[in-house]
């Protein structure tokens, strides 16, 4: 027997208000989250007293200057072709963008899959073809992937600029963090699907914090925050996955295996928060001649963050865009000062366009 | 950070596919989901096929839903 | 603020916007400022809409179309929209040295048979050298008669007006962003590329000055136009997302790419603001032609907050709808 849409999203609107029965903050801590819950409504159907703010889960929002400089300086080299996700375009550096040095002439291209690149690498053996590798654990496998495939065929002129991160280390700093007051996690979907439910354990029996794992549709992430909101009330820390169609409680096996054996984690910055301790991850031995700091020198001069902008802040849910003076008066998505603005994920970029004050 | 979409996996060889989104195919790689089948639902990200759509989780969560909430039958 | 051109300012969202308003600000007259789709000019009792647009539409050939067809309707398109029957259509063609003569034929036919009756009676050739231009740029300018009885604008948008959609949305846009090879997607997504006159001219006869604006839509989708209207009109709009016709494969690669299709072209669809008095009869009028098949009333224009577009959610959630700010990228994170 299947409900009836409207009922049943009434069900789940009358579950949460009963259950946030004082003021609760949630964290959602994936972009595509970020981006869901502002595309579906989701902010209109629940209570005021049920704050939702966003955490780093944004890999473009979390890729540092310097490393941003470093993309810039790679597309600038001879016979290089840099490869990316159309994410990373238009994101601001301290000298430019992958975007205005596409405009100044570098062979920049965006591919949707990395896998493609193997080919387009083999049609053209004179030139270096180099992925840039972001995202979380949802992506990483398939440039793990990739690079093995690669190194198979015997492809020489392939590289890969690992900016990989991966999520459990970040949940622990943010947990362990002073400054930054949650109540719950809405956890993401698709790193869940690679990493199972285990790896976020901790959260609960550490720390004391409940988390859900969801989807990324309106009624999945309405489903989510009544089980959250739920376990908040009843102060049960667990960990609960409604997101079971695509999540399985041991997560990807295969998956992990390719992380395992094409990276090891290695300590890396996450914009506006810092060093996190082996929350990056770098080529393992096996595949090191594929790294592109063994082919190039990615020297490039301290980068100071803009003056004024609070992305790091941002980043931590410690402050919404409206609190940062630059919101809305100097930094828009046309002429975007950080990452978190020129990022369709990017929590400044969604209050802008959602036109969200508070 | 994980734009991944169900898409309806209409050819295999080896550990190449082609999943048809509401008419529009693309390849795609299987090599996470090696237990896919033709006409099963994937999970896609960047080309790749992360995970296997469990159509009985997707239709029993509607399920579970009106037994938690009082579901109203249609 | 840079001190260059940017791409995105060619992708018809926000920031185009913005270089159109800085460009018809030292322009300044009140036919340009009104920014519809064409200009209305009197010339002795009569009344003639004038428009001009450039194509420079990659790939040349795509599924349901060319760079020719698209020329063509795209002119007819600004005419219709004004009520204007299309009179006559001049034609401006800049080629890069090297072009194929048999692809310059494929187009010119493909501009002579998307024109029909409506004749091009002047033209412009030029050959530049290699690179200069991307293969071939056209611009066509037209000229329409629009009578007194009908004169849609974008800033007469009335509280209480139905908005309609001609057809389903964001088809030209998803169709050249599958036909980009870098991104791997094969199929046919078809482009919606068609001229509108045949079908909007027995609405206006019909509707006449009920029928209060009419836009096709163009680069940055429906939720350009919605915000056009709003903007000019100084009202809200009230829009229900289960009601937008889009699809499937359009939606399927949108999905892919992480698109919006509301940010998306259309070449063949109009959006249309009209007084409730004639919504029905719009709407039947449109369903009886093949190209108006899946005509939707999508929502309603209010006075409660104007300027301001809002979109009921398919969880019956509220949200903004807002146009696209400049290039629109497929993304993965």
């Amino acid at each position: 027997m299947i409900m009836n849409t409207n009922d049943l999203v009434a069900n789940l609107e009358k579950s949460i208000r009963e259950n946030v029965r004082w003021p609760m903050t949630i964290m959602e801590v994936c972009g595509t989250h970020t981006q869901a819950i502002f595309a579906s409504g989701i902010r209109s159907l629940v209570p005021k007293n049920l704050k939702i703010i966003s955490g780093p889960g944004c890999p473009v929002c979390v890729t540092s200057q310097n490393d941003i400089e470093r993309m810039i300086k790679l597309s600038k080299q001879n016979k290089v072709v840099v490869c990316t996700f159309g994410d990373m375009m238009r994101v601001p550096g301290s000298t430019g963008s992958l975007s205005k040095s596409r405009s100044d002439g570098a062979d920049i291209r965006v591919m949707y899959s990395p896998f493609d690149v193997i080919a387009w690498a083999r049609r053209e053996p004179q030139k270096e073809f180099i992925l840039i590798g972001i995202g979380f654990e949802t992506t990483a496998p398939g440039f793990a992937l990739t690079i093995k495939k690669a190194k198979e065929l015997g492809i020489k002129n392939l590289s890969l600029f690992s900016l990989h991160k991966t999520v459990p280390e970040a949940l622990r700093t943010l947990a362990k963090s002073p400054t930054v007051k949650i109540d719950g996690l809405l956890l993401p979907g698709h790193v869940s699907a690679i990493i199972g439910v285990k790896p976020y354990q901790f959260i609960s029996s550490e720390f004391g914090l409940p988390g859900v794992i969801s989807g990324f549709e309106g009624l999945d992430i309405l489903i989510a925050l009544s089980d959250l909101t739920r376990v908040i009330t009843d102060k049960k820390p667990i960990i609960i996955n409604t997101y079971k169609r695509i999540v399985h409680n041991e997560g990807n096996i295969i998956a992990q295996d390719l992380l395992a054996n094409v990276f090891k984690p290695h300590d890396a910055i996450w914009r506006g928060i810092g060093v996190i301790p082996l929350s990056g991850l770098t080529l393992s031995s096996e595949f090191e001649d594929m790294d592109v700091e063994e082919k190039f020198d990615l020297e490039v001069p301290d980068c100071p963050e803009p003056i004024g902008c609070r992305c790091g802040e941002v980043i931590l849910g410690a402050v919404t865009p409206p609190e940062c003076s630059l919101f809305r008066k100097v930094c828009t998505p046309s002429n975007p000062i950080g990452p978190c603005m020129v990022s369709f994920e990017g929590t400044c970029s969604a209050y802008f366009k959602y036109h969200v004050e508070e | 950070m994980c734009l991944g979409i169900p898409a309806k996996l209409v050819e295999i060889n080896g550990f190449d596919g082609v999943i048809d989104l509401g008419g529009v195919l693309r390849n795609c790689r299987l090599d996470m989901i090696p237990g896919a089948k033709l006409g099963d639902f994937i999970l896609l990200h960047a080309g790749f096929g992360i995970e296997i759509v469990d159509e009985e989780e997707a239709r029993q969560i509607l399920e579970t839903i009106e037994q938690a909430y009082g579901g109203i039958p249609v | 603020m840079t001190d260059k051109i940017s791409l995105s300012q060619g992708g018809g969202g926000l920031d185009s916007k913005q270089l159109v308003d800085s460009i018809v600000k030292i322009l300044e007259n009140p036919v340009l400022n009104a920014q519809d789709d064409a200009g209305i000019v009197s010339v002795g009792s009569g009344k003639i809409a004038f428009t001009t647009d450039g194509f420079v539409v990659k790939p040349i050939f795509f599924p349901g179309g060319d760079i020719g067809k698209l020329a063509i309707c795209g002119t007819i398109n600004d005419l219709a929209v004004m009520a204007a029957k299309p009179v006559a259509i001049s034609l401006s063609l800049i080629i890069e040295e090297g072009f194929s003569k048999d692809n310059l034929n494929k187009i010119i036919n493909s501009i002579k048979k998307t024109a029909g009756e409506i004749p091009i009676v002047a033209g412009d050739t030029k050959v530049v050298e290699h690179g200069a231009v991307d293969g071939i740029f056209i611009t066509t300018s037209g000229i329409g008669f629009q009578n007194d009885s009908c004169q849609p604008s974008g800033s007469n948008v009335m509280p209480g007006d139905v908005v309609i959609v001609t057809g389903s949305i964001g088809r030209h846009g998803a169709c050249v962003m599958a036909a980009r090879e870098e991104l791997g997607f094969f199929s046919q997504i078809q482009s919606d590329v068609a001229p509108l006159w045949e079908l909007l001219s027995p609405v206006f006869k019909a509707g006449g000055n009920e029928i209060h604006a009419c836009r096709d839509i163009t680069r940055g989708g429906l939720a350009t136009i919605l915000s056009e209207f709003a903007s000019s009109s100084h009202i809200g709009f009230e829009i229900s997302s289960t009601t937008i016709p889009i699809d499937p494969d359009v939606k399927g690669l949108c999905d892919a790419l992480g698109l919006d299709p509301y940010n998306l072209a259309c070449e063949g669809r109009a959006l249309m603001s009209v007084s409730k008095k004639v919504s029905d009869e719009v709407l039947a009028l449109l369903k009886s032609n093949e190209l108006g098949k899946n005509a939707t009333i999508i929502g309603l224009a209010t006075d409660s907050h104007p300027g301001m577009s809002y979109i009921k959610t398919s969880i019956g959630g509220r949200t903004i709808l807002e146009p696209p700010a400049g290039e629109l990228l497929p993304r993965i994170c």
